[in-house]
């Protein structure tokens, strides 16, 4: 069960965050500074896995944007939540057409929305890119 | 005119605006704006304060307004509405309440879009009452026409279950329906909240392992299909029937699935469940190189071969021949530059050396812990050693003059979290090995010539040397006796104020010097530090020891004092039985000659006092015995001393009200101590960052 999916920038500053258990804000803040932190001073070579005290993180950068997943769980199957998120970059690809963090901040609805077409309840539930962008249209209808 | 949400982001990203100030003006205004009536303009602050709370500012105030602009007919409010609601209502806030009807009505909607967006935010906040009041409408849910509908409302029965348990039991069998539904991504939902429960309680869910056990054969989806394999090793614990019909369908998928993830997890699940199958092993085997070699351009690198040590970790403990074969591999995975593998690589270490490989490995451990990059695990690594050399009670050791001086080496790292369980292998090691007493006393002395440096918070490991010099001072030789002498004799020990038990060990240390040594010079020396010592040091204790030890050479007898000479020895654990009781502990001691209570029969204890049986050999008869037995009552009634037991029902769960008082200070100073804590973490460096950069490059 996911705990947090985060998209937080190189700059330190949450562009997206949904929270799978309950946190305060102030331990929100402080666990997106202290993770965004340690991505920072990872290289490209180094695998994309963490431990940050009682989470596994995995975590991929796309251009300006970290995609940060945590989970509060033993023997997780880190390698698929990379693949996770990088259907979930491909989604949003798909719908903005070459998505990139300014769309993100200025549509931060939708990409809240995507997210939840994806994942509830810390489960990924649905992976097939065209099913959620049908939702996404049929969202952007009834606005 | 008011800003919009994206006047706000523009606003935030112009350069030279100082952000704080502009923030707030921002905050302040959305208070005025969120108590208008009109919904529009309620909806507009809604908007703004969300962005805002992704910099770290409060919504909860705005709860109720929240829950107005969610009740809007229109689409779009009701959509800024509930995302808001979703990232800011706490799990136990009584604006649930309100709300509960809001979702009801929402549910039996009839149109799709707005009970979709109503399902996502009743997944972040359902709570006990919310999940009881709606759970049939959710059901009813279930036969929804659009499959939509139907993925969602099985995602969410999870929490639903979560948080009322009780409906469990009603729903699970329609719910476990649905694992037939005809559109794949209902039955992905499904599988998830089945996973889910199964975690908790998979008997529960056993019975729809058939369903699984289809859709574990037939699915593409390799999502379903890790969760399906994780899902069977949770029913495989209650249900070891099942692990017959698995093999098949395991050696397929890992066969023939081309990726990473799923051949991992299946490996997984066979570590876990088919720990003795050697087929199994010998196709995990070959799948391993690929892992721990692999150069395959999707996955990076490094990023296998965690994956291919976190393998290896369940092999070899499932059977430790594998280890021989990859040493030379852990050894090179402990050198990599990712310290997330070098520390899996510690986690190997510690379950693969033998004897013959232990002295290489624990100097290979030593020469990372001086390198600079590995500051961070540095107690990591002194740990492993310390482990490693303890082990089994020091199973894998050979050579114990090799293993005190890597101790010693491990004293000069000065890490002071490992210092007690140092010094405590060093003395258990010099008691038990009597061959090493000798070069131990004198890897000492050369040790504590540079005392000074050894200096630390609580001086485990010096008191330890000491220790080990005065106790053992018959080994040494004439010259180094006289060496040891001058050593603890100096000045410079009073003037270093160390910790108190150093002293204590100190005067100890004289004191057992002088009984070996005997000579008139080195008698004056003795007593002359003792006297030193008595008045210099700080600490009382101390002073007490060598006022009494200067006492006890000034005044005996040296002959008598020779028992000190004797060495301290382990005793075996089976040493007590060797000894017998003496006679004046009696067998038959008669304490309470009766039964302590008896259970009536309504359930209630009678308490007595006696014991039948403690009469035992004496021949009294029933007469006799009563009246001894109420004689020996009032005797204990009028004994001030003696614990009555208390008569009467025992209740359970009684806590003192003391008890409780205490508790509820704690709680209190726990969540102070919390909040001092939680600093705000530094900013992180400068980057210059191309916002507009699209995240995959063309």
């Amino acid at each position: 069960m996911i705990s947090f999916i985060l998209m937080v920038n190189k700059q330190g500053q949450t562009r997206l965050a949904q929270y799978y258990n309950y946190m305060t804000i102030s331990e929100r803040a402080t666990l997106e500074g202290e993770l965004v932190r340690k991505c920072l001073s990872r290289t490209e070579n180094q695998c994309s896995f963490l431990e940050h005290h009682q989470f596994k993180v995995i975590y991929r950068r796309y251009a300006s944007l970290y995609f940060i997943v945590g989970l509060e769980e033993e023997d997780v199957n880190e390698l698929s939540y990379l693949e996770f998120i990088h259907n979930l970059v491909e989604t949003l690809d798909k719908y903005f057409e070459n998505v990139c963090e300014l769309d993100i901040m200025f549509n931060i609805e939708k990409a809240h929305f995507a997210l939840d077409e994806m994942v509830m309840n810390g489960s990924i539930f649905e992976t097939n890119k065209a099913t959620i962008l049908g939702q996404i249209y049929a969202l952007d209808k009834a606005n | 005119m008011s800003k919009s949400a994206t006047d706000v982001i523009k606003g935030l990203r112009k350069g030279k605006i100082d952000r704080t100030a502009f923030l707030t003006t921002v905050y302040s205004e959305i208070r005025e704006e969120v108590k208008s009536p009109d919904l529009a303009t309620k909806t507009n602050a809604i908007r703004k304060l969300f962005i805002l709370a992704l910099e770290g500012y409060d919504m909860e105030w705005a709860s109720f307004h929240i829950l107005e602009v969610m009740s809007s007919q229109k689409f779009s409010q009701k959509h800024s509405g509930l995302l808001a609601a979703s990232q800011c209502f706490k799990p136990n806030s009584d604006i649930l309440f309100l709300a509960t009807n809001f979702f009801r009505r929402e549910l039996v909607a009839n149109n799709t879009i707005d009970t979709c967006i109503a399902i996502n935010t009743l997944a972040c906040i359902v709570n006990a009452d919310m999940s009881k009041e709606l759970l049939n409408d959710c059901v009813t849910l279930l036969n929804a026409s659009k499959p939509i509908l139907r993925k969602k409302v099985c995602v969410l029965f999870y929490k639903l279950f979560l948080q009322y348990p009780d409906g469990l039991v009603i729903c699970f069998e329609r719910l476990a329906e649905k694992l037939r539904d005809e559109s794949p991504g209902v039955v992905m939902g499904t599988v998830n909240t089945i996973y889910e429960l199964s975690r908790l309680n998979p008997a529960f869910v056993l019975f729809t392992a058939q369903a699984l056990y289809e859709i574990l054969n037939t699915t593409t989806n390799n999502f379903v299909l890790i969760k399906l394999i994780k899902l069977f090793v949770e029913l495989a614990k209650v249900e070891p029937r099942l692990l017959k019909k698995l093999s098949g369908p395991f050696i397929r998928i890992l066969t023939s699935n081309p990726a990473k993830s799923v051949e991992f997890e299946v490996i997984r699940a066979i570590c876990a469940v088919f720990p003795e199958s050697e087929d199994m092993l010998r196709i995990i085997l070959q799948k391993l190189p690929g892992f721990l070699d692999s150069h395959d351009p999707n996955c990076k690198f490094y990023i296998v071969k965690y994956l291919g040590l976190v393998v290896l970790h369940k092999l070899i403990q499932i059977n430790r021949d594998y280890a021989e074969e990859y040493r030379i591999f852990i050894m090179e995975a402990l050198q990599s530059k990712d310290v997330t593998i070098r520390l899996r690589a510690l986690e190997l270490i510690k379950i693969t050396t033998t004897n013959k490989s232990l002295i290489e490995t624990i100097k290979n451990l030593l020469i990372e812990v001086e390198k600079p990059i590995n500051a961070g695990i540095k107690e990591e690594l002194i740990s492993t050693c310390l482990y490693l050399l303890s082990l089994n009670q020091y199973e894998l050791v050979e050579d114990f003059k090799w293993m005190f001086e890597v101790l010693l080496q491990i004293v000069n790292f000065k890490t002071s979290i490992h210092e007690a369980q140092l010094s405590s292998i060093m003395l258990d090691v010099v008691l038990r090995v009597e061959e090493l007493r000798e070069e131990a006393c004198e890897l000492s002395l050369n040790a504590l010539e540079i005392f000074d440096t050894l200096k630390s918070e609580k001086c485990e490991a010096l008191t330890a040397l000491l220790f080990i010099i005065g106790e053992f001072s018959n080994y040494f030789s004439e010259g180094n006796l006289i060496k040891a002498l001058s050593l603890v004799t100096k000045p410079r020990w009073e003037l270093l104020n160390f910790h108190e038990s150093v002293y204590n060990a100190l005067s100890s240390c004289v004191f057992k010097i002088f009984i070996r040594a005997k000579e008139d010079g080195v008698f004056k020396a003795c007593v002359k530090k003792l006297e030193e010592n008595s008045v210099q040091i700080e600490h009382m204790e101390s002073q007490e020891r060598s006022l009494l030890y200067l006492n006890i050479l000034t005044t005996s007898d040296k002959e008598k004092l020779n028992f000190v000479l004797k060495p301290f020895l382990p005793i075996h654990p089976s040493a007590q039985s060797l000894i017998f009781p003496p006679d004046a502990l009696q067998q038959n001691f008669i304490v309470n000659d009766d039964e302590l209570f008896t259970t009536k029969s309504d359930g209630t204890l009678e308490y007595h006092y006696y014991r039948e049986e403690d009469f035992g050999d004496i021949q009294m008869t029933d007469q006799e015995k009563k009246a001894a037995k109420l004689k020996i009552k009032e005797k204990q009634m009028q004994d001030p001393y003696y614990i009555k037991p208390k008569k009467g029902k025992k209740k359970k769960g009684k806590k003192s009200k003391k008890l409780e008082g205490k508790v509820e200070e704690i709680k209190e100073t726990a969540e102070v101590v919390k909040e001092e804590e939680i600093k705000k973490p530094e900013a992180p460096k400068k980057y210059s960052v191309n916002r507009a950069e699209p995240l995959i490059p063309s």
